[in-house]
């Protein structure tokens, strides 16, 4: 009988052949969804999906784009920000 | 088309939100600039033009885009301020362990 917990659908049941022949059911645990844009909703790249211990292991620059708002903004949404500041800061100079 | 000495924004790629200035047009897509970025050509559509232009000469070495954005009284190189070390207060180590 399978541990109580191994009937929860957080794991995900892989059917592994083994070499003696017979089939082996085996529980592994499910990865992370893929990430979001913080505004938009679009989903983000250069993030790679895994447990946190996972990532851990990965570099810095593993684990997302190297632009600002990397791994929290998507390129479009970052361009619109870095537009509306630099419009904003122009706008403020010019009534200083 | 922008005009050479523009100062722009960069909005794309690990430069962007940084500001350079346009030191000479390639194409028609296709600018070099300079500045707080790396020398490069870039497309028009990732910079955002601001009001202000600089004067250089077309094809002005780094060293020229650097003082006159210095002239222009403009913070574009981040100074990175010297860190000096603080001095802390030492603790009293109180020793807990049981005098026998």
């Amino acid at each position: 009988m399978p541990r109580g917990m191994f009937k929860s659908r957080t794991f995900r049941r892989i059917s592994k052949k083994l070499p003696g022949g017979t089939t082996k059911l085996v529980y592994a645990k499910r990865k992370p969804s893929v990430a979001h844009c913080g505004r938009c909703g679009a989903q983000l790249q250069g993030i790679p999906r895994g447990t946190p211990g996972e990532i851990a292991k990965l570099a810095k620059t593993e684990r997302r784009p190297e632009r600002p708002f990397g791994g929290v903004l998507c390129a479009n949404c970052l361009k619109d920000v870095v537009r509306y500041e630099t419009r904003e800061s122009e706008n403020s100079e010019v009534t200083e | 088309m922008q005009d050479i000495g523009r100062i722009c924004v960069k909005i794309a790629g690990r430069d962007a939100g940084k500001k350079c200035v346009i030191v000479d047009i390639l194409d028609e897509s296709y600018v070099l600039i300079d500045g707080a970025t790396r020398r490069r050509k870039c497309n028009v559509t990732h910079l955002e033009p601001t009001q202000k232009v600089l004067e250089i000469t077309k094809g002005a070495t780094h060293e020229a885009v650097t003082k006159a954005f210095e002239g222009a009284n403009l913070d574009v190189f981040k100074a990175t301020k010297p860190k000096t070390a603080t001095v802390k207060p030492k603790k009293e180590h109180i020793n807990r362990k049981k005098s026998n």
